[in-house]
C-alpha cells in the first residue's frame, strides 16, 4: 500500500522506451523557422562592424538579428541572477548580444529562416569585422596587472563579484596545536557535462504578444525571469516549459547557459513565428557552461594520534568568459570542503577568475569534485605521515550528529561511519597494498575518498518551493510542482511522497512539472534538492489537501475530525468501517460546489547526504593507463523514496566522477580553441568503459527531510576523483596532483619518479 | 536552394514507405524530419552518441550518417516499431522494471542496439552487450541497471521462444 | 550540391559514371564519413556512386592460399567471419576495434583505404599483412600495396572520383607465421588509439625468417618499423629481442603532438613496448598453432 521505499515504476518510463515523450528537439510548430547562430572565431575581440544586408537578402531568411537591433539589457545565463541572496548582489555580465566578444565560441548574431540549411548558408554572408584584443586563459596569469580586462570587477583583476571567505575559529592556532602539517596544491581541469540532448529552444509569441518558450532549461521559472530582464517583458507574459522531457542536464541547464532561450525569443518576437534553436553538438561543447577548472590548494594540521586541529583551503578557479555560477561555485567547494570533518580550526578563501575560454557554471557537484579531490588527497598524505590507516582517520574526524559546523544549519543527521564502514568491507580494504596484479608491469591498488553534500541551495542561493495537490472532480489527483522531470526520476518520488502523505495509492497520482503557466514557482531541479526541497512542499500540499477533504468529511457526514482518516480509496473511521469513498466524496463535493485543492509552501532547512566512495584501480606502467577495476559507493540518503532511483543516481554519479578521474578533459590551444568539441574528441566512458559499480545505500532519517529523505542527484559524482586518486598513489606510491589520470598525464608522473618502463 | 529530391522506397517498421529525398540527405533526416517520427533521436549527428540508431536489413546503424539511399528497398526497424505502450517489447518492459531509463534520451537507441543484438543472439554474455551497446553514450545511468535490463530481457526472450 | 545518388549494381556502371562525370562524381562506400564532410563541406561533388550493391565487391573469400577481401565488406563482417577469426584473428581485432558496432556495421576496409587516415586499425593491420588492394578505374585493373596506397594525411592514391577499390587481397599466414594487433587507447570504444601497431613474423628452424611492423600515427601514413624488421631477421626470439627491435621502432616513428590523442613524447615513450608485445603477441600465435618445432 505504501509506496515510499519501495521502486515503484517510473511515471515516465513508457514514454521514453517507446519513443513517444517528446523532447524540445523533436518538437515542431506550424510555419516555424529554423534559427542558426554565428559565434565568434576568435578569444577576445572588439566587433568594429557588422554588415548583415547580404544575409538579409539571401532567399529564405526572415531576420538577422546582432547587437545593434536586440535588447540590450544586461542579464546572467546562470538562474542565480534570479536568487541570489539578498546580502549579494547578482552579477549581471552578459546581454544577447553584444560589441564585444569573449571566448571562441561566443554569440555574435543569429538568423530565422525558413530552413536550418538557408539559415547556416547565410550565416557566411554576414560580414564582421573584428579589432583583436589580448586573450588570457589561466586564471593566475589572468590576475596580473597586465592581464586584459574581460568585464569591470571590483574585488581584484578579472574577478567576478565577491571573493568567498569562511573563517572558523583560527587556523593559526589549530596549526600552531598541530603535531604534524601536510599541504599540496592541485590542478583541477575543465569537465564537460556532454549531456545527450543539446541546448535547445522553440519560441512563439502569440497576438497579445505574450511568448512561449519550450526548451531544455532545469530551472522553467528561473528562466522565465531571465528572459524577463534580457528582453524587458514582465512575468506573466512569458511561459517557460519542457516539452516535457528535457534530454539531461548536469547543471548546464540552470538558466539558459548558451542562450538558445532569449535568442529563440528575440527570433521569434522580431518575426513573429515560431522558431526553433537547436544546437549542434560542437555548439553545445564550445558554447553552453562547462565545469571550473582552476587550482585547489589545502593544508591540515593534526595531532599524533591523529586528531584534527585546523583545515584551510584556498581555490582560485577558472570561470571563463561570463561569471556563470563563478562565485557560488567557490563559495560552495569551500563551505562543503570544510564540511565532512570536526576540524575545530577552518578556513577557506576563494574565488573565481574570468579568462577567455568557455564559460563555466553549475556543473553537478558545483566545486565538490574539484574540493574532495584535493582535500581528501590531503587527507590520505596524513593518514600516511601519521603511520595511521585512512579508514580510521577517517573515522576518527568525521562530523557527527550535533558536532560544531560552520553552515547555518545543523548537521542532524549523519550515516558517514556506517558508509565508510561498509563501504570498506565490500573493496576489501583488508587487501590494500597486499593486491598483486597478474602482470608484472602493471600495479594495483585501493583508495577511499568522503564528502558531505547539500540537499538544496540555501544558504548559497534563495531556496524556497511550492506545490499544489489538487483533486478532479471523479476524485483523482493532480500534483503540480515547477521543478521539471530532467532524468533523476523526481516526478515519480514526489508522487511517492504525496500519495504516502495522503494515504492514497500511488497510482491515483499525475504529475504535472516545470510549466511556468501551469505551476507554482520553484527555483527548479538541481543543487540535489528536488526530492528533498520540492518535496518539503509536496509534502505540505498533501497535508493540507487531507485536511480539507476529511474536514469535509467531517461536517458532511456529522464526523468528528479526529476520528476520519483517508486509506487507499476510502475515507474511513478510526475503526476503520468505511464512511465513503474519497472518489464518491469528490463527486459529491464537485455538485455541492466544492473542491479540493491542497497548497503546500515550504522553506526548507538544508541536511548532508554523506558518502564515502571505495575504489580500486590498476595502473600500467609501460602505458600510463588507468584502470578503474570497481567502485563501492555508500551514500547516506536519508531515506530511500525510490531504492532503484536512488541507486541510479550514484551508479550514474559514480561512472561521471570515473569519467572525471581518468579520461575527461576539455584543453584549448594557444589560440583559445577547444580541442574536444564532440563525442569523439571527448572521452566520456562508454559501456565497455565501466568498471564494476557497487551503490550501498545508507538510511539516517532526517528529520528535516521528507520521510526523513535527503538529496542524492549529485552526491554519485563527489568523492570519486578523490578515491581514484589515492587508490592509485596506493599502486604506484607517487601521488599524482592533477586531473585527468591520463595516459599522458600519468607516464609524465612516472617517468619523473623512474617508475615508467619502456 | 532548392533540392532535387528523389523517390526512395523501403520498409519502416512493415509498412512500405515511399517518399522524395534530397540526394544528400541522411537517414535520421528522412524518419525525423519528413516522416515526422521523433522516437529516434538526434544527438551528435556524427555517429558518435547512437541516439539514433535504428536496425536497418538487421543492423544496428547509426541513421545520422546513413545515406538515405542507402535505405533504398531495405528494411528498417525504429522504436515506434518496437512495442507500444499497450504491447511492450521484452526490452521495453525490462527497461522499465529495472531502473534503466533516466533522461530517457538515449534510450530508444540504446534499445535499438540491445535488440539488433539480442535478434542475432539470444543468448549473450556481459562484454558482448557492453560491446553491442559501446556506441550508445548514455550519461545518466553508469549503464549498470541497462546491463542488467538487457540480461533479462533475453532471459525473458529465450523463456517465451521457449514457450 | 549533390543532385544524384546512385546505387551501381556492377563495378562497369559505376567506373562508366565516375568517367562520364569527369571529377563531379564520387565513390562511396559505407559512408560513415559523409554526412560529416558533407556538413563541414570538404567535400563537393554532384553525384554520389554508392557501390556498397555491387555483387562482385561484396563478401570475403579463401582463395589457394589467399585472403580476398571484398571492397564492400564491412568491418563486422571481417571481424565475425569465422575463417579470419581463426587464421587472421589480428585483422578481426583490428577491424573489431573501429568506432563501435553501428559504424563497423556499415564501414569497410576499402572506404578507410581511400580516406587515408593513417591511424584506421584495420589498414595499419593490412600493411603489417603486405595486403594488396586492387584498382579499377578507366585504366586496367591495378595492383598495389596498401602501405602504397597513402599519400598524405587525408590522400590516398586511389582517387574516389575516377577509381575504386575492387577488392583486399593478401597471403594467409602459414603455420610457421604469427600476427598481432595491439592498441593503445584512451578509452575501449569510439576512440582514436595514441598508437597502434600491426605485426606479422614468420620463423623457420625457430629463428625469425622476416618480420613485418605496421604502426601509427607516428607519420603522415601508417609507417613499417624497418629498422626494428631488419633487426629480428635471424634473431631467435626472445623478450630481449623483441625489446631491442621495439627500441628500433623509434627510428622510424615521427608522431607530432596532438592535443586530444597524446604529445610526440607520449607516443614515442609507449610504442617500445608496444611494438615488443605485438611481436610476443605474434610469436605465442605461432607457437599455438604448433609452428615452432
Amino acid at each position: 500500500m505504501k509506496s515510499v521505499g519501495k521502486s515503484v515504476k517510473r511515471l515516465d518510463a513508457i514514454d521514453k522506451v517507446t519513443g513517444i515523450g517528446t523532447f524540445t528537439t523533436d518538437f515542431t510548430l506550424p510555419g516555424m523557422l529554423f534559427g542558426k547562430v554565428l559565434r565568434s572565431p576568435h578569444p577576445h575581440a572588439r566587433i568594429a562592424k557588422i554588415d548583415t544586408s547580404r544575409a538579409e537578402k539571401f532567399p529564405g531568411v526572415k531576420v538577422v538579428l546582432t547587437h545593434k537591433n536586440t535588447p540590450k539589457n544586461l542579464f546572467n545565463t546562470s538562474a542565480t541572477m534570479t536568487f541570489t541572496v539578498p546580502q549579494m548582489k547578482p552579477v549581471l555580465d552578459q546581454r544577447i548580444f553584444d560589441d564585444r566578444v569573449r571566448y571562441v565560441g561566443d554569440e555574435v548574431a543569429a538568423i530565422a529562416a525558413t530552413s536550418e540549411a538557408i539559415a547556416k548558408e547565410a550565416l557566411k554572408l554576414i560580414d564582421v569585422e573584428y579589432e583583436l584584443l589580448p586573450a588570457v586563459y589561466d586564471p593566475l596569469l589572468a590576475m596580473e596587472d597586465s592581464a586584459p580586462a574581460i568585464h569591470h570587477s571590483h574585488a581584484g583583476k578579472n574577478i567576478p563579484g565577491d571573493i568567498v571567505r569562511i573563517p572558523f575559529n583560527s587556523v593559526e592556532e589549530g596549526f600552531k596545536s598541530s603535531d604534524v602539517i601536510v599541504e599540496s596544491t592541485f590542478k583541477l581541469q575543465v569537465q564537460k557535462h556532454a549531456q545527450l540532448e543539446t541546448q535547445a529552444a522553440v519560441a512563439s509569441v502569440d497576438g497579445k504578444g505574450n511568448l512561449t518558450v519550450w526548451c531544455t532549461t532545469q530551472t522553467p521559472h528561473p528562466t522565465k525571469m531571465i528572459l524577463s530582464a534580457a528582453l524587458g517583458i514582465p512575468n506573466n507574459k512569458i511561459r517557460v516549459l519542457n516539452p516535457p522531457y528535457a534530454g539531461g542536464g548536469f547543471g548546464v541547464r540552470i538558466g539558459c547557459s548558451a542562450k538558445a532561450e532569449p535568442i529563440a525569443a528575440v527570433l521569434a518576437l522580431a518575426t513573429q513565428k515560431p522558431v526553433k534553436v537547436v544546437y549542434s553538438r560542437e555548439e553545445d561543447f564550445i558554447a553552453s557552461d562547462t565545469r571550473h577548472s582552476g587550482y585547489v590548494a589545502v593544508k591540515l594540521g593534526a595531532k599524533k594520534d591523529g586528531t584534527f586541529q585546523a583545515l584551510d583551503v584556498k581555490a582560485t578557479l577558472n570561470t571563463g568568459a561570463y561569471c556563470s555560477f563563478g562565485v557560488e561555485t567557490p563559495g560552495v567547494l569551500g563551505a562543503m570542503g570544510l564540511a565532512a570533518y570536526n576540524v575545530p580550526h577552518r578556513n577557506y578563501y576563494g574565488h573565481s577568475v574570468y579568462t577567455n575560454i568557455t564559460p563555466a557554471g553549475a556543473f553537478r557537484g558545483f566545486g565538490a569534485p574539484q574540493g574532495t579531490s584535493s582535500i581528501e588527497s590531503v587527507v590520505d598524505m596524513m593518514a600516511e605521515k601519521l603511520g595511521i590507516d585512512p579508514v580510521e582517520l577517517r573515522l576518527k574526524n568525521i562530523m557527527k550528529v550535533g558536532d560544531p559546523w560552520h553552515l547555518p544549519f545543523e548537521c542532524k543527521s549523519t550515516g558517514m561511519a556506517e558508509c565508510v564502514k561498509e563501504g570498506a568491507k565490500k573493496i576489501g580494504w583488508e587487501s590494500r597494498g597486499k593486491l598483486k596484479s597478474d602482470d608484472p608491469n602493471k600495479r594495483r591498488g585501493i583508495g577511499m575518498g568522503i564528502a558531505a553534500w547539500v540537499s538544496n541551495s540555501w544558504p548559497f542561493c534563495v531556496d524556497y518551493d511550492n506545490a499544489y495537490l489538487s483533486m478532479h472532480q471523479d476524485g483523482s489527483l493532480q500534483l503540480s510542482v515547477g521543478a521539471p522531470e530532467i532524468g533523476c526520476g523526481s516526478g515519480t518520488s514526489l508522487a511517492q511522497l504525496a500519495a504516502d502523505t495522503l494515504g492514497v495509492p500511488f497510482e491515483a497520482i499525475d504529475v504535472t512539472q516545470g510549466d511556468t503557466a501551469m505551476t507554482p514557482f520553484s527555483i527548479g531541479s538541481h543543487a540535489s534538492r528536488t526530492l528533498y526541497a520540492t518535496g518539503t512542499a509536496v509534502v505540505a500540499a498533501a497535508e493540507n489537501l487531507k485536511q480539507e477533504i476529511l474536514k469535509y468529511a467531517a461536517e458532511t457526514f456529522d464526523i468528528p475530525l479526529d476520528n476520519l482518516d483517508i486509506v487507499g480509496a476510502n475515507i474511513v473511521k478510526v475503526d476503520n468501517t468505511v464512511v465513503i469513498s474519497v472518489n464518491d466524496l469528490a463527486v459529491k463535493a464537485h455538485l455541492l460546489d466544492r473542491q479540493f485543492i491542497g497548497v503546500g509552501q515550504t522553506i526548507p532547512s538544508n541536511a548532508s547526504p554523506m558518502q564515502a566512495h571505495f575504489a580500486e584501480v590498476e595502473v600500467d606502467l609501460t602505458t600510463g593507463k588507468v584502470d578503474v577495476i570497481k567502485i563501492v559507493a555508500a551514500h547516506d540518503v536519508g531515506k530511500a523514496i525510490n531504492p532503484a532511483i536512488v541507486e541510479g543516481q550514484i551508479e550514474g554519479g559514480a561512472l561521471m566522477g570515473v569519467g572525471y578521474a581518468i579520461s575527461e578533459e576539455v584543453v584549448y590551444d594557444d589560440k583559445g580553441k577547444q580541442q574536444n568539441y564532440n563525442y569523439h574528441y571527448y572521452l566520456l566512458p562508454t559501456a565497455a568503459d565501466r568498471p564494476e559499480i557497487e551503490a550501498i545505500i545508507v538510511e539516517s532519517n532526517d528529520p528535516t527531510g521528507p520521510f526523513g529523505a535527503k538529496g542524492v542527484g549529485e552526491t554519485g559524482m563527489i568523492p570519486t576523483g578523490a578515491a581514484i586518486l589515492n587508490a592509485v598513489t596506493n599502486a604506484i606510491g607517487v601521488r599524482p596532483k592533477e586531473l585527468p589520470l591520463s595516459g599522458e598525464k600519468m607516464f609524465k608522473l612516472l617517468k619523473e619518479n623512474n617508475l615508467f618502463v619502456s | 536552394m532548392m533540392k532535387q529530391k528523389l523517390k526512395l522506397r523501403f520498409t519502416l517498421n512493415g509498412e512500405y514507405v515511399e517518399v522524395y529525398v534530397s540526394p544528400d540527405q541522411m537517414l535520421l533526416s528522412v524518419i525525423k524530419d519528413d516522416l515526422h517520427m521523433h522516437g529516434t533521436k538526434r544527438g551528435c549527428e556524427a555517429g558518435e552518441c547512437g541516439s539514433c540508431t535504428v536496425i536497418m536489413d538487421g543492423k544496428a546503424v547509426t541513421s545520422c550518417l546513413i545515406p538515405a539511399f542507402k535505405a533504398q528497398g531495405a528494411i528498417v526497424e525504429t522504436i515506434e516499431g518496437v512495442g507500444t505502450p499497450d504491447n511492450l517489447h521484452p526490452l521495453q518492459k525490462s527497461f522499465i522494471e529495472n531502473g534503466a531509463v533516466q533522461c530517457g534520451y538515449c534510450t530508444p537507441g540504446m534499445i535499438m542496439s540491445a535488440k539488433a543484438l539480442l535478434d542475432q543472439n539470444p543468448n549473450p554474455i556481459p562484454e558482448e552487450i557492453r560491446t553491442a551497446i559501446a556506441g550508445n553514450i548514455c550519461r545518466c545511468t553508469g549503464y549498470v541497471k541497462i546491463e542488467k535490463a538487457i540480461i533479462e530481457a533475453a532471459q525473458e526472450l529465450r523463456e517465451e521462444e521457449a514457450r | 550540391m549533390i543532385r544524384e545518388y546512385v546505387l551501381s549494381k556492377t563495378i562497369e556502371e559505376a567506373v562508366g559514371i565516375l568517367t562520364k562525370n569527369n571529377g563531379n562524381a564520387m565513390v562511396v562506400s559505407g559512408g560513415t564519413d559523409l554526412a560529416v564532410d558533407l556538413r563541414s563541406e570538404s567535400v563537393k561533388t554532384e553525384v554520389l556512386v554508392d557501390v556498397t550493391r555491387i555483387e562482385g565487391l561484396k563478401g570475403i573469400t579463401f582463395d589457394d592460399g589467399d585472403v580476398i577481401i571484398g571492397a564492400s565488406a564491412t568491418m563486422s563482417e571481417i571481424s565475425t567471419d569465422e575463417r579470419i577469426k581463426t587464421s587472421v584473428s589480428s585483422l578481426a581485432k583490428a577491424a573489431g576495434s573501429v568506432g563501435s558496432v553501428q559504424i563497423r556495421n556499415v564501414a569497410t576496409m576499402a572506404g578507410n583505404i581511400v580516406k587515408a587516415q593513417p591511424v584506421a586499425d584495420s589498414s595499419v593491420m593490412l600493411v603489417a599483412l603486405g595486403a594488396e588492394i586492387t584498382i579499377r578505374g578507366t585504366h586496367e585493373l591495378k595492383d598495389i600495396l596498401v602501405q602504397d596506397a597513402y599519400i598524405t594525411v587525408g590522400k590516398s592514391v586511389v582517387d574516389p572520383r575516377k577509381e575504386i577499390i575492387t577488392k583486399i587481397k593478401f597471403k594467409k599466414p602459414q603455420k610457421n607465421q604469427g600476427t598481432s594487433f595491439v592498441r593503445l587507447s584512451q578509452r575501449k570504444a569510439l576512440a582514436t588509439p595514441v598508437i597502434n601497431v600491426g605485426a606479422m613474423v614468420s620463423v623457420k628452424d625457430n629463428t625469425i625468417e622476416w618480420a613485418r611492423i605496421a604502426m601509427a600515427p607516428v607519420d603522415v601514413k601508417p609507417v613499417r618499423a624497418t629498422e626494428a624488421e631488419n633487426f629480428l631477421i635471424g634473431k631467435i626470439p626472445t623478450e630481449n629481442v623483441f625489446k631491442e627491435a621495439g627500441s628500433l621502432a623509434v627510428n622510424n616513428a615521427k608522431p607530432v603532438t596532438h592535443l586530444v590523442w597524446g604529445s610526440k613524447e607520449y607516443k614515442l615513450a609507449v610504442l617500445p613496448s608496444l611494438v615488443a608485445r605485438s611481436l610476443q603477441e605474434a610469436i605465442d600465435e605461432i607457437e599455438t598453432k604448433g609452428g615452432m618445432s
